[in-house]
C-alpha cells in the first residue's frame, strides 16, 4: 500500500506485485509491435531515408510525361509500355527497400538471441513471422503500391481519353502486383536473413540472387526461347507479370507459369525460415 | 495478469523431465515439485539451468516427461506466457532502442494494448531506476543499467510468474542489494519467482529454496541449509595463516573433531567434521595472541564444494 503523509505531501510508492488490471489488445494484432520495431530500425539509417526520396523520383518524371503527352500532342513522346518501364523501375527501387528492412530481420534476432524473448511471450510464430514480413511489405508498398496508385490517378486526370473503368483496372493491378512483390520478396528476404546470423551477409546474398538469377533467366529464356526459364528469377516474374497484366501481353498459358513460379519461390523461401526455425515453431 | 495464483497448486513441478539437442542431453530424468515464494536455480556451467529455464517459460518443448507451472505445461500455453516475466541472460539485443521503446514493445508483446504498454513502462523503468535512461539508446547504457532493464522487461506487465536467469550479474553491490529488495517485495505481493544464479550468497540473499542441477540431473532440492549439513557431514577445510603455524596446527589436532592439519609455509589448512565448533575455537586462539593467526578462510563455503561433496 502507498503511505501518504498529508504535513509533508511526501508520499512512499508501493514497488511490490499487482496484477495487471488493464485492457489487453487482441491477439491478432500482436505482430505489430514486432513490425513497427523493424520500420524503426530501418528508419535511424539514413541510406534508407535517401532511399525513400529516390524512390519517388521516376515517379515524378512518369507524372511529368504524361502532362507533356496530354497537354501537347505536338510533342512526340512514345508513351508505349509505361506502365511496364515504370513497374520495372519501382520493383528495382524494391528489391533495394527490401534489402533495407530484411537483410537482418531474423538473423539479428538469431545472433543476438532475441528470439528467447519473443517466444517467452505470447507470440506465436505466425505472429513474428507475420511482424517481421509486414516490415517489409510496408516498405516495399512503399515504393510499389503507393507510387503506382498516384500516377494512375494522374493518368486517369491528365489523359483525355482515360475512362473510370480503365482507371480501376489500373488500380486493382497495381494492387495485385504490389501484394505478389511483398509477399515474394518478403519471405526470401526473410528466408536469406534466417540462413545467416549477419545482416551484411544476408545483404550480399540478396543481392547476388538479383543479380545472377536475373542475368541467368533473361539469358537463358532467349536463348532457348523458353519463356518459362523466368521462372528462375524472382525479380523476372513480377516484371513479366507486370507486363501482362498492365500491358494485356501474353495470355492466360504464360499467366499460369507466371503465377506457378510466384508460388514456387514463396513455398521454398517458407519453408527455409520453417526450417530454420523449426525450434520455434508452436501454435 | 488475469486470475491470481493459487497457493495450493504446485508452482513449478517435473517429472522424469529430459530434453536433448541431437547427441547431446541436456537434462535426464528430472522430477520435482517445489512451491515456494523464491525458488533458486543453482548449477555450474552446463549443468543444464537455461535448458530448463527455457522448458519453463514455454521455448522448448521437453524431449520426454512432464513440466509444468501451476499444472499447466508452458510449451505453447498463451494463457500462461502472458502472466509470465522472462528476464533471459543475454542482453545483447535491440541496442538501438531507447530503454523506453524496448519496454513498450516487449510490454505490447503480451497483449497490452498501447497506452497501457506506454504506462507500465514508465512505470517499470521507474522501479528499476532507469527514469533518467528513458530516453537514453540501450547501446550507451552500462552493463549494470542493462542488467536491470532486462529485469524490467520482465517486470513491466505485472506478471503472476517471474523467471530470471542469471538477474545478478554486472551488478554492482548498490543495484545487487535494491534488486534483492525488489523481488522480495515482489513474492510478498504473491508473485511467484524462479531465478537462477552460479553464486550461492547471491541466492541465499532472497530465498532458502533451491533446486540443484548438475550435469543435466538434479542434484539436489530443498532449503540451504540442509545441503549446508550435508557439506557439514563432510571434513570442512578452513585456511589459516599464522606466524606460527606448526604449533597452531599441533594444538588444533589435539582436538576431536579436526581430521587433518596441512602445513605450508605460513599458511595451514584444517580439515575438521564441527565446522563451527573449529571456528569458534580459532577465534579464541586468535583472541588469546600466542599463535598470531592473521587471516581464516572457509575453503568449503562455496557452490562447488556443494558439487563436490554431493557428487562424491
Amino acid at each position: 500500500m502507498n503511505q501518504v503523509d498529508s504535513n509533508n505531501q511526501a508520499e512512499i510508492y508501493d514497488q511490490g506485485y499487482r496484477p495487471f488490471d488493464g485492457s489487453l489488445a487482441s491477439p491478432s494484432t500482436r505482430f505489430w509491435p514486432i513490425a513497427m520495431r523493424e520500420l524503426r530500425q530501418a528508419w535511424k539509417d539514413k541510406w534508407f531515408r535517401r532511399l525513400l526520396w529516390v524512390a519517388y523520383i521516376p515517379l515524378v518524371v512518369y507524372c511529368v510525361l504524361v502532362v507533356i503527352s496530354a497537354r501537347f500532342p505536338t510533342i512526340n513522346l512514345n508513351m508505349d509500355g509505361l506502365w511496364p518501364k515504370f513497374w520495372r523501375g519501382q520493383l528495382f527501387l524494391a528489391v533495394f527497400m527490401t534489402y533495407f528492412i530484411g537483410r537482418g530481420a531474423v538473423g539479428e534476432d538469431l545472433r543476438t538471441g532475441a528470439l528467447t524473448v519473443y517466444f517467452s511471450r505470447p507470440v506465436s510464430f505466425l505472429q513474428y513471422l507475420l511482424g517481421k514480413w509486414s516490415a517489409v511489405s510496408v516498405g516495399v508498398a512503399g515504393v510499389t503500391l503507393l507510387p503506382g496508385f498516384v500516377l494512375g490517378l494522374f493518368r486517369y486526370l491528365a489523359e483525355p481519353d482515360s475512362n473510370m473503368m480503365q482507371f480501376l483496372g489500373w488500380l486493382a493491378s497495381i494492387a495485385f502486383l504490389s501484394g505478389l512483390v511483398c509477399a515474394l520478396f518478403g519471405l526470401i528476404i526473410l528466408a536469406v536473413s534466417s540462413l545467416t546470423r549477419r545482416s551484411r551477409m544476408a545483404g550480399i546474398v540478396w543481392f547476388t540472387m538479383f543479380f545472377v538469377l536475373s542475368a541467368a533467366a533473361e539469358g537463358i529464356s532467349e536463348a532457348t526461347g523458353m519463356s518459362q526459364f523466368v521462372l528462375m528469377s524472382f525479380f523476372e516474374i513480377n516484371v513479366k507479370m507486370a507486363e501482362l497484366l498492365l500491358e494485356g501481353s501474353g495470355g492466360l498459358e504464360p499467366g499460369l507459369w507466371l503465377g506457378l513460379g510466384h508460388l514456387i519461390w514463396m513455398a521454398a523461401g517458407f519453408s527455409v525460415i520453417l526450417i530454420r526455425l523449426r525450434r520455434w515453431v508452436r501454435m | 495478469m488475469g486470475a491470481h495464483v493459487t497457493m495450493n497448486d504446485l508452482t513449478w513441478s517435473a517429472q522424469g523431465l529430459a530434453k536433448w539437442y541431437g547427441q547431446v542431453i541436456a537434462l535426464n530424468d528430472v522430477s520435482f515439485e517445489i512451491q515456494a515464494p523464491i525458488v533458486g536455480l543453482l548449477g555450474p556451467n552446463g549443468a543444464g539451468k537455461s535448458s530448463l529455464i527455457r522448458l519453463l517459460t514455454g521455448q522448448l518443448r521437453p524431449s520426454k516427461g512432464r513440466v509444468s507451472v501451476m499444472g499447466q505445461a508452458p510449451f505453447g500455453n498463451r494463457m500462461l506466457l502472458a502472466r509470465m516475466g522472462y528476464c533471459p541472460e543475454h542482453d545483447r539485443f535491440y541496442e538501438q532502442l531507447t530503454a523506453y521503446q524496448f519496454l513498450e514493445m516487449l510490454t505490447r508483446l503480451y497483449g497490452v494494448e498501447a497506452a497501457g504498454a506506454a504506462r507500465l513502462a514508465d512505470e517499470a523503468l521507474s522501479r528499476l531506476d532507469l527514469t533518467k535512461q528513458r530516453d537514453q539508446v540501450i547501446f550507451t547504457l552500462s552493463h549494470g543499467m542493462r542488467q536491470r532493464l532486462k529485469v524490467a522487461q520482465a517486470l513491466a506487465h505485472q506478471p503472476d510468474w517471474l523467471v530470471l536467469d542469471e538477474p545478478f550479474s554486472g551488478m554492482d553491490p548498490i543495484g545487487r542489494a535494491k534488486m534483492i529488495r525488489l523481488l522480495r517485495q515482489q513474492a510478498e505481493g504473491g508473485c511467484r519467482i524462479l531465478l537462477s544464479s552460479h553464486v550461492l550468497h547471491e541466492l541465499e540473499a532472497v530465498t532458502s529454496d533451491i533446486l540443484l542441477l548438475h550435469q543435466g540431473r538434479l542434484l539436489a532440492k530443498g532449503m540451504i541449509q540442509s545441503i549446508r549439513r550435508l557439506i557439514d557431514e563432510h571434513p570442512h577445510r578452513i585456511a589459516l595463516t599464522a606466524k606460527n603455524p606448526r604449533e597452531l596446527g599441533r594444538e588444533l589436532l589435539k582436538y576431536e573433531d579436526v581430521a587433518r592439519v596441512e602445513i605450508e609455509n605460513d599458511s595451514l589448512v584444517v580439515e575438521t567434521r564441527s565446522p563451527d565448533a573449529c571456528y569458534d575455537r580459532i577465534g579464541e586462539l586468535a583472541l588469546a595472541g600466542g599463535f598470531q593467526i592473521k587471516s581464516m578462510l572457509s575453503l568449503d563455503d562455496n557452490l562447488e564444494s556443494v558439487f563436490r561433496y554431493l557428487v562424491k
